[in-house]
């Protein structure tokens, strides 16, 4: 096996620097890097080495952004090698201009999902918005260059802050709430709007747990439950229930005094669930803001089955 | 239409007589007489075919898989036997159509069976140039490559499936389907623990056929009745059952009571598996049950001997099929992995524009 040892060094350097801190670009920069490096001769050397890179990456970051990038790295190989005709050289510099390019069409591709997407926001809206999420901090941006008025409802948590500095530096009425307030404020909210950390096979969401919460209320009031999600995040999986998110975190919890207090007496006892993700099935999501256009939830499979082209090497006609 | 599909007919049938008028347009069940002897004069069938027709007309052969396959091995033997002077294509052309048309007559075909059909007629275009031999080893060739593809389809389903069935989970199922059968059998072999509860009904009890197949491999299975399914839902975590088709809006015709459970599932939040493979999809839009069905011998049960009796006031129904609306349908197992309902279109358009 080649020398894989800067891998990892390599990986976290990219994501820190990154100006929204995504794994993925970490990902595609770091398999792009390995490209670069390979001695390989052949299309399997090259896979190869691609798929150790990888599996040393899942190692450290067992997470849902890198299993997604590396699959997305992995499947554009494969298909590149049957466009290219299966000729090597072309292959291996196609690769590495695609991975170069990635970070900056990533960014592009953000710009276009705000100028698409702003269009739903109108003057004088109200939005809930919900963790935090580099293409939502992009669409008010743009809205708000386009000279309409918002407001924004914030949930007090950790994950939130990155939008909450965003709104305030701006100067944006928002208002913080619990999200125990979610149903409380719901309709008077226009619209709710979430990123999402991953995009399933059926156009489901799994996102920051109480995503789903909001878009079950949002649906039994009757608001519009929007995501944002550049189309790099969609992946082959289909969780059937919560249990079934690859990966899940749980997190260790330290409880609040008064019920810590009441914990120390009877350790053995005190069970605490703390996961760090949910899933949101697709009939609870109106519209994806994607680069790639506004898509219904039923659309995200098509675009997978077009990028994977399954259908073509199995076909029975 | 049911004059022309009559007068396309091979074989002279007695129709059913207890139907009813709000059916009349679907398939009827024919009461069963001699094959051969109420076959037309002017075709003759082969009679590895007759054979097959007979299996179908008794349901010997039960689920559109089984008898997808067994039409292509009879059409192997018959194009292997195929003697013609006229002009190769129209020949080939015309002795697929007399077959299936058979078949069709013993019992109506499968929509697998149709796609089937229509892919076999496309390839025809391929041996207009060869000579007879030539165009037979092609055409058995490409049917052996199909077989093997359905089962290549069958074993990347039963893996798929299997992923999907968790230890602690307990899965339901309906009647019996091939596909959910390999699916829980690979899960089992896999290793996980898990627990299978079968639904079922009358005439057929065809769960009961399911159960005897998975009580001897060490799977706890519980068995109940359809009128029990709310009472046994609050256990079940996933639903499976299996599919005669899946049209364009993502509707899934499957045995008749299917509906019944997809939709007690779908009112608790319960996700509905349904393994279907691609090459049964269709390009139909089903909307309901009515309008394409088939209409079976009523009281059709195995235990049970004694006919209905007769009687001017009463009439019988048994419909072979019913239709899940997409929207209950959670997953669809194929070959090509985990798809919504929504995509299977995405197939269709694919197969449409191949031929």
């Amino acid at each position: 096996m080649a020398d894989f040892s800067w891998v990892i060094e390599h990986f976290d350097q990219i994501v820190m620097d990154s100006q929204d801190n995504l794994e993925v670009f970490g990902v595609i920069d770091t398999l792009t890097e390995v490209l670069k490096r390979s001695k390989a001769e052949t299309m399997m050397g090259l896979m190869m080495d691609i798929k150790d890179a990888t599996n040393l990456l899942i190692e450290e970051h067992n997470t849902n952004s890198v299993h997604s990038g590396s699959q997305l790295f992995r499947q554009y190989a494969t298909r590149a090698w049957l466009d290219l005709e299966q000729n090597f050289q072309l292959l291996k510099s196609e690769l590495i201009r695609t991975g170069e390019q990635f970070r900056i069409n990533a960014l592009a591709s953000k710009q276009k999902i705000a100028h698409i997407s702003s269009r739903f926001l109108r003057d004088g809206m109200k939005i809930l918005t919900y963790g935090s999420s580099v293409e939502v901090i992009a669409i008010i941006e743009a809205a708000l260059e386009q000279g309409k008025r918002l407001s924004v409802y914030v949930t007090e948590t950790e994950s939130s802050s990155p939008v909450y500095k965003f709104l305030m530096e701006r100067n944006i009425p928002v208002t913080l709430m619990p999200i125990s307030a979610a149903a409380y404020v719901m309709k008077d909210v226009d619209l709710v709007l979430v990123g999402a950390e991953v995009v399933v096979e059926n156009g489901g969401i799994i996102n920051t747990i109480g995503t789903y919460q909001i878009a079950i209320i949002a649906k039994a009031i009757g608001i519009p439950f929007y995501v944002a999600s550049q189309s790099f995040k969609f992946t082959r999986i289909y969780p059937l229930n919560q249990k079934e998110i690859p990966d899940n975190i749980f997190e260790e919890h330290t409880p609040i005094p008064e019920l810590k207090a009441i914990i120390d007496e009877n350790p053995e006892n005190a069970k605490m669930l703390y996961p760090t993700l949910d899933f949101t099935p697709p009939n609870y999501i109106t519209l994806l803001f994607t680069e790639i256009g506004v898509l219904t939830p039923s659309a995200v499979s098509d675009e997978l089955l077009k990028q994977y082209r399954a259908f073509n090497e199995l076909a029975i006609n | 239409m049911r004059k022309e599909a009559f007068n396309k007919q091979l074989l002279n049938l007695e129709p059913y007589e207890g139907g009813l008028e709000m059916f009349s347009h679907l398939p009827q069940f024919k009461v069963p007489v001699s094959y051969t002897g109420a076959m037309r004069a002017d075709r003759s069938v082969h009679p590895a075919v007759v054979r097959l027709g007979i299996k179908y007309a008794k349901k010997k052969i039960l689920g559109s898989n089984a008898r997808g396959i067994a039409m292509l091995t009879a059409f192997k033997i018959v194009f292997k036997e195929f003697e013609t002077t006229e002009e190769i294509a129209i020949a080939f052309d015309k002795e697929i159509e007399t077959v299936v048309q058979f078949l069709e007559d013993c019992r109506p075909i499968s929509f697998g069976m149709d796609n089937i059909k229509s892919s076999l007629k496309s390839e025809i275009a391929n041996i207009r140039s060869m000579d007879l031999e030539g165009a037979k080893e092609y055409l058995i060739n490409y049917i052996d490559s199909t077989i093997q593809k359905i089962e290549q389809a069958d074993a990347l389903i039963t893996q798929y499936g299997a992923e999907k069935i968790y230890d602690g989970d307990v899965i339901l199922t309906y009647a019996c389907s091939y596909v959910v059968e390999q699916i829980i059998v690979g899960a089992n072999a896999d290793g996980k623990k898990f627990r299978v509860v079968i639904v079922d009904s009358g005439p057929k009890y065809e769960g009961k056929t399911l159960l005897k197949k998975l009580l001897p491999l060490g799977i706890e299975c519980s068995y109940v009745f359809i009128g029990a399914i709310s009472y046994i839902l609050p256990e079940v975590t996933k639903v499976l059952i299996g599919a005669n088709t899946v049209a364009s809006n993502g509707a899934v015709v499957s045995r008749s009571g299917s509906a019944i459970v997809a939709m007690m599932a779908h009112a608790r939040h319960t996700p509905v598996m349904v393994a279907c493979e691609t090459y049964k999809f269709h390009e139909r839009v089903h909307l309901d049950s009515i309008c394409y069905n088939e209409v079976e011998e009523p009281n059709t049960s195995q235990d049970n001997d004694k006919p209905i009796p007769s009687n001017k006031n009463l009439k019988c129904l048994s419909l072979a099929y019913d239709v899940i609306p997409g929207d209950y349908v959670s997953v669809v197992v194929t070959e090509v992995g985990l798809i919504p309902p929504t995509s299977v279109p995405v197939f269709v358009l694919r197969d449409l524009e191949n031929n």
